[in-house]
């Protein structure tokens, strides 16, 4: 089958090939099974109803199984690395990865808070339990899926102790270097959250200007040319009691195509909160999946996504409450301007059985422009009795009388707009952590459609 | 009182909302230290008046001149006409989510003072200023930390409005069915915010501010005492005169202008 590219000319089995001696053997043959499959399914295109709406033709220009220049020991220091992402006040522990790979001269990871482990995937593949994680099932089963088993080949590794406690998150930066020809990087991330711990984690994907590459002076030196792909996995296991606060923001540079996945395993009594926030990339495919895998699991989903001129993002999320008395709370929020489509697919299943489940579900989008367009569908899949299921779903504009309220107040239409956005988004917001919000609110206004600087409207 | 220059001059005003003609030729003039009561039944084109003189963009002037202190009011945004004095106190406050009340005041106020050539006020001398505010009008502390208008009663909302106008001090103020929906504790606070407005520190009247009150109902002018009363009706001043017409307008109903108000009785629009 040909997709939207053809599978073989995306060059996996040379790939495969290469890797024999290098990885344990096991690994190199699941590498060669995905390889397999993804000869026979390719990409996904538009005729699977989940990719009804997004188009990965772009990906036809990137060569999905190049080996990119291992650009990990490359010097750049922690402030640069922070600078790119958009965070340059940040002074917390801080690790870095550059197209998947932990680069230690760009980190901070002195004064990781106790309990705290940041690892490469690459350095721990002969540690049993990993290779137990990565053999364990993708919740996205595509062909994009067959790609990260075929060429992932290094992530991050977070392992927090039970009981760990911490009040200062812990921030990952992925930064692609794509440098001066098309390229794609793939990884994969593990997340592990022991019994009653308790932690909130960031990670922030940015683009950084190959060295090969300098820009003008500025901050748009950040900003190649080159069309790339940033296709990353993460896996977070949540045991007993923990309660974990995972953010996302993906801020890539417009010629990213950005595919992230995130999959959670909740476990009894656990909290997972997750807030994922999409403002940059030309594409930004995302994948959330939950699964409420005992008794008293709760997840709360946030997501924000910020888009103009010909961005196009997706957001595919699925909660699984496999088990009576789990929770979950969505609440997703888009401002969608200029010419830029969007997508919300919202699922939510209930298991057979799963009853005293409690599910609300709600996106709601602000259309800027008359270019700009929203595709939402929540899709609730229930096969229990006594459950307390919402969604809702809204599309409109900025309320004409409230920006004369306000204009009428003195504020000048451009404030008012922007206050009207701002007080939009502080919903999801709201929800970031707090030695973060500030820094993330400052690079989330810089993404609004109207300039300016509203640092404390909250 | 009549020697004071005028704040605001209204000539032949005609406008229109999606086709539809609603004013259809005012004349108004008024003058420093005069308020001026704009009644008539529901649908007369008061509120209309009050939203053309804001700005309010849904509206179209279709012809006719409204002077604000010598200039042009037409030509200006909403934002220039608050800026330069004039305020509207909206018959329904628009409840804003996300935007803390407080920031929103000192955004406004701000904006105003810049435009004055004034200093911008800092957080502190803010928070003096409105506390004061605040006290007089009676205002729970409480709804300054709250979204703007989200969730308040119709009560509260209008003394937001009222402490909005006290923090702004307008040269025009335009308050716009202020009373709907009040008990009467808190109409005497929106009039003790209004009378304050313009009065001076001596106690006199100032001269250098106006006030236009729409309303349907005459109960609010025993707490506002207007010096000039004007009967709106189907987009024309039908009748002009003295605090006198407010009361036989009370006592005889609109019926004595010959005027219909189906809608007597049944509450503010």
């Amino acid at each position: 089958m040909t997709g939207v590219v053809a599978a073989d000319r995306v060059g996996l089995e040379p790939f495969v090939a290469d890797r024999v001696g290098r990885e344990p053997a096991w690994l190199v043959a699941m590498r060669g099974e995905a390889a397999a499959r993804f000869a026979e399914r390719g990409l996904p295109d538009r005729r699977i109803e989940d990719w009804k709406y997004t188009n990965l033709a772009a990906l036809a220009e990137i060569p999905l199984a190049g080996v990119r220049p291992d650009n990990r020991d490359v010097a750049v220091s922690p402030a640069r690395a922070l600078q790119a992402a958009g965070l340059p006040g940040w002074d917390g522990p801080v690790a870095v990865f550059i197209d998947g790979h932990l680069a230690p001269g760009a980190s901070r990871l002195g004064d990781l808070p106790a309990g705290v482990q940041v690892a490469s995937l690459s350095e721990r593949l002969s540690d049993p339990a990993l290779a137990d994680l990565l053999r364990r099932p993708q919740r996205t089963d595509d062909g994009l899926a067959d790609l990260l088993t075929a060429l992932a080949t290094d992530g991050a590794v977070v392992e927090v102790a039970d009981h760990t406690v911490s009040e200062r998150p812990l921030l990952l930066l992925f930064l692609s270097m794509p440098g001066s020809a098309p390229a794609a990087a793939h990884f994969r991330n593990f997340f592990w959250f022991g019994k009653h711990s308790r932690i909130q984690l960031a990670e922030l994907h940015a683009t950084l200007a190959s060295p090969a590459v300098p820009g003008p002076n500025g901050p748009r030196s950040e900003v190649t040319s080159v069309a790339h792909l940033s296709h990353s996995l993460g896996q977070s296991q949540l045991d007993e009691g923990a309660v974990v606060t995972h953010t996302v923001l993906q801020r890539e540079d417009p010629h990213c195509v950005y595919v992230g996945r995130l999959q959670a395993e909740v476990g009894k009594d656990a909290e997972w909160t997750s807030n994922a926030l999409s403002l940059g990339a030309g594409l930004a495919r995302w994948d959330l999946h939950v699964s409420l895998t005992s008794e008293g699991a709760g997840a709360t989903l946030n997501g924000l996504y910020l888009v103009t001129d010909r961005q196009h993002v997706d957001f595919h999320t699925t909660i699984d409450h496999a088990h009576p008395r789990t929770r979950s709370r969505e609440l997703y929020k888009g401002l969608l301007d200029g010419a830029a489509t969007g997508v919300f697919n919202g699922k939510v299943v209930v298991r057979e059985g799963a009853v005293k489940v409690v599910a609300q579900q709600t996106n709601r989008n602000l259309l800027l422009s008359d270019g700009a367009q929203i595709h939402t569908k929540p899709q609730l899949e229930i096969f229990a009795d006594d459950v307390k299921c919402s969604h809702g779903a809204t599309i409109g504009q900025l309320d004409a009388t409230a920006l004369f309220y306000l204009r009428s107040r003195g504020l000048s239409a451009d404030d008012a707009r922007r206050l009207l956005l701002h007080a939009f988004a502080s919903e999801v917001l709201a929800s970031v952590p707090e030695h973060l919000s500030g820094a993330l609110s400052g690079s989330l206004l810089e993404c609004l459609p109207v300039p300016g600087d509203f640092q404390e409207v909250s | 009182m009549n020697e004071a220059s005028p704040i605001l001059e209204i000539k032949n005003l005609h406008a229109a909302i999606d086709g539809r003609e609603i004013l259809k030729g005012i004349d108004l003039c008024i003058r420093g230290g005069e308020i001026h009561a704009i009644m008539g039944p529901n649908g007369s084109g008061k509120s209309t008046l009050a939203q053309v003189l804001a700005g309010h963009e849904a509206y179209a002037v279709t012809a006719g001149s409204v002077t604000f202190l010598g200039q042009d009011l037409l030509a200006l945004p909403p934002e220039e006409r608050a800026r330069q004095g004039v305020f509207l106190a909206f018959q329904y406050p628009l409840e804003i989510p996300g935007v803390a009340n407080t920031y929103f005041l000192k955004t406004a106020l701000n904006a105003i003072r810049k435009h004055r050539g004034l200093p911008e006020l800092d957080a502190m001398e803010f928070l003096a200023l409105i506390r004061q505010k605040m006290k007089l009008l009676e205002v729970d502390p409480a709804l300054l930390q709250r979204a703007v208008n989200e969730g308040f009663s119709g009560g509260e909302k209008k003394r937001n409005e009222i402490l909005q106008l006290a923090v702004l001090e307008p040269q025009l103020a335009i308050l716009d069915e202020i009373d709907s929906g009040l008990d009467i504790d808190a109409l005497k606070t929106v009039a003790l915010g209004a009378n304050t407005l313009l009065t001076a520190a001596d106690s006199s009247r100032r001269t250098d501010r106006a006030m236009v009150l729409v309303t349907h109902y005459e109960r609010l002018l025993h707490y506002i005492q207007p010096t000039h009363v004007h009967v709106l009706y189907k987009g024309l001043i039908h009748q002009s005169g003295g605090p006198d017409l407010a009361r036989d307008l009370e006592r005889e109903g609109y019926a004595r202008f010959g005027i219909e108000d189906e809608l007597a009785g049944a509450g503010a629009r």
